[in-house]
């Protein structure tokens, strides 16, 4: 029976390390847009790094890749400090337009042989409309210079589309206009 | 003096509108699989985004699959302060001319884009379940094959359920794939017409004055 509850108490803790271990969708997805500087490591002084990403997250996708939702494009920025004792980085990360910003401070990196950068962190999420109820997530994704992809989730809030801010802000200005006139 | 500068000026802002160009890609997000008794790596997608493509085709309901074949597996390591010891499977197309590896379709079941694979290479790092997708295409047919004569895939694999090592090809595996198909850059007309349009504004309003 103590068998049977310690193997129960394991896979119990091991669940929340199995769901942390990848992104969990719905997830931002993140790319290099035109314009954008791509992700690169900068030795600062002997031994420090700074770790930078820029680029924009375009769409929230799901599980069924048919639902996937398009947003606005926004930029997504990321800086990171390397901490030589923790062997990480640790530092912040924001999405534009009040979707999401938060801080990591386990962010790994490993750079392949074709020159790409392979990252990925734990997240704290601190503010913004797609952290609602939720106390973090996870980032993963690969890049360089010239090419990158990253997913970063859970999201948990459907935005509005900006068409339906369109759309609401030319009603009120069509009442504002026919009040002035009456 | 005053009209050699005015030249001068005029031929680099000319060149600083030419200079901007526009990148056709096509954005998509998918599953991958790999089966070991073909050696083929699958993967079906939709399109998530598109940019510089007039008119944008219609997303929603759109696909993209294709598939390659294993070919070889190789282990790389480098001894910079952040190289890690990574694993790379490269992969061909169809050995026959007429199949194509790759087929885009819109919503509505236009064909976007056909093309053949001259090469793909999948690399990630040891133990771990992220990795690189990198191909290099050739377009064969659809609509937008004037934008992606010779274009290029790169794609973050995600979420396998295997890790990467050098016997990762000797049993099926999936995951998730996400990227992008970056076409041929082409100059952006629409700042050199602007300027064009501000400079004859700007003639017509002198001779208008003097």
């Amino acid at each position: 029976m103590h068998i049977f509850q310690r193997f129960a108490a394991v896979v119990v803790l091991l669940i929340p390390c199995i769901a942390n271990a990848a992104v969990v969708r719905p997830a931002l997805d993140i790319q290099l847009f035109s314009g954008d500087a791509g992700a690169w490591l900068t030795e600062t002084s002997s031994g420090a790094f700074d770790f930078d990403i820029d680029a924009t997250a375009f769409a929230i996708v799901f599980d069924d890749i048919t639902a996937n939702i398009d947003i606005p494009n926004q930029s997504f920025t990321l800086h990171g400090t390397y901490d030589a004792g923790a062997n990480a980085f640790y530092g912040s990360f924001n999405v534009a337009g009040g979707l999401l910003s938060g801080s990591f401070n386990d962010l790994t990196v490993a750079v392949l042989s074709s020159g790409s950068i392979d990252f990925s962190a734990n997240l704290s999420y601190d503010a913004g409309s797609l952290s609602t109820g939720l106390t973090g997530g996870r980032l993963e994704g690969i890049g360089n210079i010239s090419n990158l992809s990253a997913k970063l989730g859970p999201v948990s809030v459907v935005p509005v589309p900006a068409a339906v801010w369109l759309f609401g802000s030319g009603l009120i200005a069509l009442v504002g206009l026919a009040r002035r006139k009456a | 003096m005053k009209n050699f500068v005015t030249g001068i000026f005029v031929v680099f802002t000319m060149m600083m509108a030419s200079s901007v160009q526009a990148i056709p890609t096509l954005f998509f997000d998918g599953s991958i699989n790999y089966t070991v008794d073909s050696g083929e790596l699958q993967v079906s997608a939709a399109l998530t985004e598109t940019t510089d493509i007039n008119p944008a085709p219609e997303l929603s309901g759109s696909s993209m699959n294709f598939s390659v074949f294993f070919d070889t597996v190789e282990t790389y390591s480098a001894s910079c302060f952040f190289c890690a010891t990574s694993t790379r499977g490269s992969f061909h197309g169809a050995t026959d001319a007429l199949i194509n590896d790759l087929e885009i379709f819109d919503g509505n079941g236009n064909t976007l884009l056909t093309a053949k694979f001259l090469g793909l290479s999948l690399e990630g790092i040891n133990g771990g379940t992220t990795g690189e997708v990198i191909g290099l295409l050739n377009a064969t047919g659809g609509s937008l094959e004037y934008l992606f004569g010779s274009s290029d895939l790169f794609a973050l694999q995600l979420g396998l359920d295997t890790v990467f090592s050098n016997t990762m090809y000797d049993s099926n595996f999936t995951g998730m794939v996400d990227g992008n198909i970056k076409g041929n850059s082409v100059p952006e007309p629409s700042p050199l017409a602007l300027l064009c349009l501000g400079l004859l504004m700007v003639i017509l309003v002198r001779k208008l004055t003097v």
